[in-house]
């Protein structure tokens, strides 16, 4: 089973410190912005992470054709050599979730290394088996569509203590 | 040996401040010659120059009545013994006093 | 090369309408490191003497440090200085969280000086080193989550990030503040007035620009050890995430040090209704951090049924649900939320909102303020409508009473006269915050000796004297205060300079820095100098005040503390030994014992020659 990035929303805070991890693994940068997980921060009370889910609308439009999905992992992948930065894929993607790097002028995306989830101080993201993150996803949708923030109530998980 | 230094320190775990006392003796070039790690205790011994300094922890977890929220922690009980000279002690109790330095502010 | 700054100040001159780049010098960044350091350094060779705080000659500086914006935990945050329209400290100082600071290094810059007076309401649009003043004529009086949606919508970005002024600045309260993301404040020393003096009513940045690491891989492996540390901590890694701030109600009221009904006594049977565990338990929703927090102590509540009803929003924090609170006699969460959200919306600080309405209770208890004064509204202890309403009145000087107050203590006290001076439960103008001076004597001393006047937050004496870290300390005597209380001073200095939250020094000692400062800048710090930076710093601020007649006379605490004896709690019978701590804490800093002015032998060994011999002319 192929690992994938899931992530249990209701407990993010908003911090972008994956936004963060992320930017220094594409780029040892210190600047979020250049990360490819997104962190939406919406009032009252909303933050989420939100990144590739690789469904791969991207790969039919690439121009290069520097966009493709790895056979084995269903992952969607950046040739940064065939990539020369037009953003073709940046007005196509449904989620909002790739880029063209203003510095290195090449497109970026998740590619589900993980390197983001050991910095998330709440345990928001997860790299997992596929089965184990579709009932993550199921959850995802299910809440994106119904009940509002203010109505949910998830504490910090840890209990009090004994 | 002198008895430099003695405190109570609440919450902070034993280990933390085993690796802050490694990290105090490191800084002023005191050798670490032993150090010994028990169930509720550690003790680290070191020299510099021929000069022993000893510090020694013993520790208990249990709650502490006015700070009931934080349930069962540690209770660490830590002295630092020094054959110093007194400049060598006034230096050493410095930098234990920034080397354990922890405050906060809410 | 600048390393972990961006190595460039933004002056801007609103008089004139002109900015210009200023560099930043690399000997600056060493013997002062940033933030509060940078300001201090600034206010000292630039601040006008003698003027008043609202008008056009004071400077309001804004300042990040190296460490802001980068990998390092709770690196979120940013600082506004200038001289106080409220206290008689001169030095103004405050700190906020949310998630404007970064933004600012990655628009191009470590800090801004805002100088004179625009002629109109502006606001400032900083992108990728570019400045432009724009009009703000369609947001002036607009309340601040209304600002922050209209200049998001105005400048075509969501991810726009800026800091603002509400009514309660732009009408000069003095104890307004300048806000972040709708619920992080500066709070203290009406640095919001002074914005609103102005007429800038927001600075809003984005950028794209970067944080150079001199050595990312050792960089990352230090905060790798300093993430561990944190999530290993009882405080950083459990107590806070949980409960929130609002942990510490019950433990300082156990410890007899929470004041209640304007610091009359440090105890009261309800204050569980106030708790962090009640909540948890009741109107909480989830968590919340600043920007690049790994602590995440922010609440964020949801009032569901009563009067407040409908009360949505981050909050309340310890300081809050005290002011409000214990301070005002009322012993409800959805009340304390509902007038902490009123000062987010208008801008004002809670800590003094609270303080001031308490202390204008027990006025009105004794008669010396009366129906007459109050417009028939009975500002009794306990009574929250009148505690909310006065929160409104103040933040927009409504109503005779609440423009009176709206102008701080001290002013206020000359207004209403008959003994109501000697009430006032502050430090140099400034309100105290939620510790009993009477409780905790270290602490009492930190109130006196905080440069910018009543404040926590320059030393957090609580730590040792009731939390047993770094050690056990006795509450009850001086013994060891004065000493362990300068550790902290500098401690906190240096981490103000560095500018990162000050709840990761719950977890990490000063060579916790270094381990991260060394590789970020390039710079070899070890924890010793990192403190002697921190010593420098608080010096420099301390001859700001000093040079314009700050001193031994001002480092006080009212009667109460020091004449009028505990009368609950574990401190029952008990009073401040204030002048003895005082004594000794002048003799381990350095300072002339009578006057409290650094001697200039101690400025001469910190490398401030000006500074020693301006102190030679006023001792």
């Amino acid at each position: 089973m192929p690992k994938v990035l899931a992530i249990d929303n209701e407990l993010c805070v908003g911090c972008e410190r994956c936004a963060l991890a992320c930017a220094y693994r594409f780029f040892k940068s210190s600047n979020p912005r250049r990360g490819a997980i997104y962190v939406v921060k919406l009032e009252p009370g909303v933050d989420t992470p939100v990144y590739c889910g690789q469904c791969g609308t991207c790969v039919e439009v690439c121009p290069p054709e520097a966009l493709s999905r790895d056979p084995k992992t269903g992952i969607v992948k950046v040739d940064l050599k065939k990539c020369d930065g037009c953003g073709i894929c940046v007005g196509v993607c449904p989620y909002g979730v790739i880029h063209v790097d203003p510095i290195e002028k090449k497109a970026v995306k998740c590619d589900y290394c993980g390197f983001c989830v050991k910095y998330c101080p709440q345990t928001v993201l997860r790299l997992i088996d596929a089965e184990e993150a579709a009932l993550w996803r199921q959850k995802d949708f299910a809440k994106a569509i119904t009940a509002a923030p203010e109505l949910a109530r998830k504490l910090w998980f840890k209990p009090p203590f004994k | 040996m002198w008895l430099l230094e003695r405190r109570t320190i609440y919450l902070i775990p034993p280990h933390t401040l085993l690796e802050d006392v490694k990290r105090i003796f490191k800084g002023l070039s005191i050798n670490i010659k032993e150090v010994k790690i028990e169930k509720s205790s550690w003790r680290i011994l070191g020299a510099k120059n021929g000069v022993l300094v000893k510090a020694a922890l013993s520790f208990t977890i249990k709650q502490i009545n006015e700070l009931m929220i934080f349930g069962e922690t540690s209770i660490s009980e830590l002295e630092v013994y020094s054959e110093g000279n007194e400049n060598f002690n006034k230096m050493l109790k410095r930098r234990i006093e920034i080397g354990l330095l922890r405050a906060a502010g809410v | 090369m600048p390393r972990g700054y961006l190595g460039k100040i933004l002056r801007i001159n609103l008089t004139a309408g002109k900015w210009k780049e200023e560099s930043v010098p690399e000997d600056w960044m060493k013997k002062y490191l940033g933030g509060s350091g940078f300001a201090a350094r600034i206010l000292y060779d630039e601040l006008p003497l003698g003027i008043d705080g609202l008008s056009p000659e004071n400077k309001l500086i804004f300042m990040t440090g190296p460490l802001t914006g980068t990998f390092f935990p709770n690196s979120g945050r940013w600082a506004a200085f200038g001289k106080s329209p409220l206290t008689t400290a001169i030095w103004g100082e405050a700190h906020s969280g949310g998630i404007w600071g970064p933004e600012l290094k990655y628009a191009g810059f470590d800090g801004i000086i805002v100088e004179g007076k625009a002629e109109k309401p502006v606001y400032l649009w900083i992108h990728d080193g570019k400045v432009e003043i724009k009009d703000a004529k369609h947001i002036w009086g607009k309340d601040v989550f209304d600002t922050d949606a209209i200049i998001k919508e105005e400048l075509g970005d969501e991810t726009v990030k800026s800091i603002y002024i509400g009514p309660a600045g732009e009408k000069l309260v003095r104890l307004a503040c300048i806000m972040d993301n709708l619920y992080r404040a500066a709070g203290r020393c009406g640095l919001g007035a002074v914005m609103g003096s102005k007429n800038l009513k927001a600075i809003a940045c984005r950028g794209g620009k970067d944080i150079e690491i001199v050595d990312p891989e050792k960089f990352m492996k230090a905060v790798d050890i300093i993430l561990d540390k944190m999530k290993d901590n009882a405080i950083t890694g459990n107590a806070l995430p949980t409960y929130g701030t609002n942990v510490l109600t019950n433990i300082i009221n156990a410890a007899g040090a929470w004041p209640v009904y304007n610091f009359q006594q440090g105890w009261h049977p309800e204050a569980w209704k106030d708790s962090g565990e009640m909540l948890r338990d009741t109107i909480l929703v989830k968590n919340r951090g600043c920007r690049f927090c790994w602590i995440r102590c922010a609440r964020y509540s949801a009032i569901k049924s009563g009067p407040y009803a409908g009360v949505v929003g981050e909050g309340p924090e310890y300081e809050t649900v005290w002011a409000f609170g214990g301070q005002c006699g009322i012993f409800r969460l959805d009340a304390i939320q509902a007038a902490n959200m009123l000062c987010n919306k208008y801008g004002i600080d809670t800590i003094s909102t609270g303080n001031i309405i308490g202390w204008a209770m027990e006025l009105y208890d004794r008669g010396i303020i009366t129906d007459a004064d109050t417009e028939g509204i009975p500002l009794t202890f306990g009574n929250h409508e009148a505690m909310v309403e006065f929160t409104r009145r103040i933040a927009l000087r409504e109503g005779k009473l609440g423009d009176i107050l709206a102008e701080g203590w001290l002013k206020a006290a000359e207004k209403i006269g008959k003994g109501s001076e000697r009430l006032i439960m502050g430090v140099k103008g400034l309100g105290l915050p939620a510790y009993e001076p009477r409780g905790v004597w270290g602490h009492a001393l930190s109130y006196a000796t905080s440069i910018r006047g009543g404040c926590h937050l320059r030393a957090y004496m609580i730590a040792p004297e009731i939390l047993g870290v770094p050690k056990k300390m006795d509450p009850l005597t001086a013994e060891g205060k004065a000493e362990m209380l300068k550790f902290f001073q500098e401690y906190f200095a240096m981490i103000d300079s560095a500018l990162v939250c000050k709840f990761v020094s719950f977890a990490l000692t000063p060579d916790d820095f270094a381990s991260a400062l060394t590789p970020l800048t390039g710079f070899k710090f070890t924890g010793e100098e990192l403190l002697k930076i921190g010593e420098r710093v608080w010096n420099l601020e301390r001859m700001i005040q000093c040079r314009e007649g700050v001193g031994r006379k001002d480092d006080t605490l009212p009667d109460r503390a020091t004449k009028e004896p505990a009368p609950v709690g574990p401190a029952k019978g008990k009073t401040v030994p204030l002048e003895l701590m005082l004594d000794e804490h002048y003799k381990l800093r350095g300072w002339d014992i009578k006057t409290g002015i650094p001697t200039p032998a101690k400025l001469r060994e910190l490398g401030l020659d000006k500074e020693a011999k301006d102190a030679a002319k006023l001792l």
